[in-house]
Order: structure tokens, then C-alpha cells, then sequence
């Protein structure tokens, strides 16, 4: 069963409201390009994990305005989108869920204003919200939050940086991925008026969600093999990712040496062979206990919870993030 | 006296940017003394006025990161898009910071305005100053400095 089915949400409410972010929007035709552009990459799917996460938030709120919350949902997704094409460019991804990504199909410059202009008339809803007085509008901004970028700069300044820190590389995951989903289940929350304390716990709950899955992802690099992952395996080594399994085993004095010698004009054999180190160290191990760790701290919070019928939902969304197959 | 204001408004704007990024405004030469002067002909507090001016040097700023389209590297390109979508970012941050509400609902359709002329290849510099002095005319015509005698 998938996901949105195992929790009850119907994607097809969450798509439509996605295109009618843009239907709406007086200022474009159906029949731009830059609608049709978005259309397609909307219509593309994806798993909608962040705008599932927007409607698991609201069940824990007393209001019922379904629409409001769809709404909430889609913009979600849709600044997610945006992200994803910006993020493409960065990463030189020729792919987008099986088509070819924006700045591939459109060149540079232009994926580069389609991505702005999605941000852009999320913005532009934001404001029409916060103009008619619904305070939660500005929540959304927590989407858009200088905070995302920070992830991403951290990310680019420690290339092939092994003196970074564990604690410098938690921060990072914490801008880049954690932030996000926590703002997620705290937007649906509060849109719902949940009382403080509880849209507070589920921030809480999102990051450490969010911390786990990420440095599972990181863990998933080096264990899956490169047909699993459409990427070379321990590809985020070689393009100077030094991501927490790497930082683990720095600790082992022979990982060490055969780690701090690659940089970016170091051969696949070389690559290869911290690689099978790394992979043959305790580093992955740990990795993994950090990340159920985190997993933990997330179950601890379900446990808080617990007077919430909703509270179930989040147990779904742990057993998601924990790798088992939806 | 716009010159001040430039100066104040652009050491508040660099002090709101996190040293993370590496953004350097005063590496950049930014056409905002049509910005600054317009605002000097409204009667606002000089708190105001910078605060103003700020804002509209972040959307500037951004606006012209993404539209450098020559880069010497790909790492050149990546701060280029980083730069732009950070300072996208910290526009609304200090809108809502600087309780300049009314002008965020004001300048959102025009950001996003702006971002659909460039796809199509028709970037306008004025339309964010247009912006700004219809904002004024709006919200603060009552305070305009007269020039009569």
C-alpha cells in the first residue's frame, strides 16, 4: 500500500489544488510556456511527502476547513518543485522523475526564472492570505526560510573538507532537509489551531524525521549498489560530500589516510578503495545507530502524543522514513 | 543626503546576510540611487527609509545574481543561484522583520512579475522602482515632502 493510502489522503485533491496554483494565476495562459512547463513537471508525480505531511499536521488542530488545508498542501509541493529545479542545475541531474530536468529541456537562464517564479507566486498567495488577515500565512514563509540556502552553502564551502565536525555536519542536514519537513507537520498543525504545545512537539517530531532520513540517505550512498540508486555507489564521496559515514570513519587512523587523499582529480581506483574501507569499518554501523537514534527520539515524541487519534499517523510516517517500502 | 541612506541601508543589508553565504554587497555596483532619492521625497523616519531601501537592495540584488548568465566555473554558477535564492529568501524574512507587511503585499506580484518577463526574455529594471514609488503614493502620499514654495 502506498503511503497517501495508508494514511487516508487522496493525492488527487492535493494535485488539483497544485494546478490551480497555477490556473489561477491571472497574470499566465494555460498555453505559456512556463505553465505548461510547470504542469508537466506537476503532473510528473512524485510522492508528496511533504504535503502529506502538511495534511497529517492538521488532524492534530480542531478546525475541519479541508480546502484551507489542501491549499496549504499544494504550496508546499509546489515550493518543493521549485527548490528541486534550482537543486538540479546545482547537481548537474540530467533526469527529473524520468524526463529530462528543466534546465536541460528550457537551458539555464530560463529553468533558473521558472524556478523563481514558482517561489515567486507562492510569495505572491502568502501575501494575498496574510492581506485578509489569516495569520498562518506567514508560517509559509518558514518554507522559503534563508535557512534551506545556508544547508546548501555549508554544503559547497566543506567540498573535500575532512576537518568538518559532526556537530557542523548536523547543522547542515538540520538547514537542508530537517527544517523542511518540520515546518511541514507545524504549517497543517497550526492552520488547524492546534494548541502550541502540541504544533511545537511536531516541529520537533519533523526534524528528527527528517535528521534520521537524511543521514540514512547518506548511509543508503555507500551500501545500495549504483542500479538501486541510479547514481555510482559512494558517489557523494567522490563529488566531495563528506557526509556522516565518511566523518565516522576518519576516527580509524587507516580509513583516515585513504579518505583525506581524495579530492576532486583523484582516480576511480582511489575513490574505490576508500570506498570499500569505509564500507569495511565500523563507520556504517554507527551511522546507522545515529540514525535510529534520532528515529527514537521521534517515537518518544509519537508516545507525547498519544491523546491524538493522529498520533497514528505519525507512527505511519515513522515506519516510512525507517526504510520500510510503501 | 542619499548617499547616507545608500550607505546605511546597504551596511544594514550586509549585516542581515550570514557570513556563510560570502555575499559581499559592496563587490557589486547596484543602481538604487533612483531608490534612494525617490524615498527622500516622502516624509518617513530615516529608520523607515533604510529599512525601505533595504528591502528593495535584497530584491535588486537577487534579481541581478540570477540574471548573470556568464560564469567563469561551475562553482561560479552554484553561488550565483544560491546567492539569488538566499536573497529571494531574505527579502520576505525582512519584510516580516521590519513589519513591512503592506509592502510585501504590494511587491509580491511584482517579484513574481519580474520572474515571468525574464523567462520570456523581457527583464525590466524599472518595474521594481515603479513598485516602490506606487507603494509610496499609496501608503505614504499624505507624508510627501512638497518642493512648493
Amino acid at each position: 500500500m502506498k503511503l497517501n493510502e495508508t494514511l487516508n489522503i487522496p493525492l488527487r485533491s492535493i494535485d488539483r489544488e497544485i494546478e490551480n496554483i497555477i490556473k489561477h494565476d491571472k497574470h499566465l495562459s494555460n498555453s505559456d510556456l512556463l505553465s505548461q512547463n510547470i504542469l508537466n513537471l506537476v503532473n510528473a508525480g512524485g510522492k508528496r511527502i511533504r504535503p502529506l505531511m502538511v495534511v497529517v499536521g492538521s488532524r492534530f488542530g480542531p478546525s475541519s476547513d479541508k480546502k484551507k488545508i489542501w491549499q496549504l498542501a499544494a504550496i508546499a509541493e509546489f515550493i518543493h518543485a521549485a527548490s528541486l529545479i534550482h537543486d538540479d542545475i546545482i547537481d548537474d541531474s540530467p533526469l527529473r522523475r524520468g524526463q529530462p530536468s528543466l534546465h536541460i529541456q528550457l537551458g539555464i537562464e530560463r529553468a533558473i526564472y521558472l524556478g523563481n517564479y514558482m517561489s515567486a507566486r507562492v510569495m505572491e498567495l502568502v501575501s494575498q492570505y496574510s492581506a485578509n488577515q489569516e495569520r498562518y500565512a506567514y508560517d509559509l514563509s518558514s518554507l522559503v526560510t534563508t535557512q534551506l540556502c545556508l544547508g546548501e552553502y555549508q554544503q559547497l564551502t566543506h567540498k573535500y573538507d575532512y576537518d568538518i565536525t559532526v556537530e557542523q555536519y548536523l547543522e547542515k542536514t538540520k538547514n537542508k532537509t530537517a527544517g523542511l519537513m518540520a515546518s511541514c507537520l507545524q504549517i497543517g498543525a497550526r492552520a488547524a489551531q492546534a494548541p502550541e504545545e502540541v504544533y511545537s512537539l511536531l516541529y520537533q517530531f519533523g526534524e528528527k524525521l527528517g535528521m534520521s532520513f537524511q543521514i540514512r540517505d547518506d548511509l543508503l550512498d555507500f551500501i545500495q549498489t549504483s542500479t538501486t540508486l541510479g547514481k555510482p555507489a559512494g558517489n557523494d564521496l567522490k563529488s566531495g560530500q563528506v557526509t556522516l559515514p565518511v566523518l565516522f570513519a576518519l576516527q580509524d587512523k587507516t580509513c583516515a589516510a585513504l579518505i583525506t587523499s581524495i579530492d576532486a582529480t583523484s582516480s576511480s581506483e582511489d575513490v574505490q578503495l576508500a570506498i570499500d574501507a569505509i564500507t569495511n569499518s565500523d563507520a556504517l554501523a554507527q551511522t546507522e545507530a545515529l540514525s535510529n537514534q534520532f528515529l527514537n527520539e521521534a517515537q518518544q515524541i509519537i508516545e507525547q502524543l498519544a491523546q491524538y487519534p493522529a498520533h497514528r499517523d505519525l507512527s505511519v510516517l515513522l515506519d516510512y522514513f525507517s526504510g520500510r517500502d510503501y | 543626503m542619499n548617499t547616507n541612506l545608500i550607505f546605511d541601508a546597504v551596511q544594514l543589508v550586509q549585516h542581515e546576510i550570514s557570513p556563510d553565504t560570502g555575499i559581499h554587497l559592496d563587490d557589486e555596483q547596484l543602481d538604487v540611487l533612483p531608490a534612494a532619492s525617490l524615498l527622500l521625497e516622502y516624509n518617513l523616519s530615516s529608520l523607515r527609509q533604510k529599512h525601505l531601501l533595504a528591502i528593495y537592495i535584497v530584491i535588486t540584488f537577487a534579481s541581478h545574481r540570477h540574471s548573470e548568465t556568464n560564469y567563469a566555473s561551475k562553482e561560479e554558477l552554484i553561488r550565483k543561484i544560491l546567492d539569488g535564492d538566499y536573497l529571494y529568501s531574505l527579502y520576505i524574512e525582512l519584510c516580516l522583520r521590519f513589519e513591512e507587511h503592506d509592502l510585501f503585499i504590494h511587491l509580491a506580484p511584482l517579484v513574481k512579475q519580474l520572474q515571468i518577463d525574464s523567462f520570456n526574455g523581457n527583464s525590466n529594471n524599472r518595474l521594481l522602482l515603479h513598485g516602490l514609488e506606487s507603494f509610496l503614493e499609496l501608503k505614504c502620499s499624505n507624508g510627501k515632502i512638497s518642493n512648493a514654495i
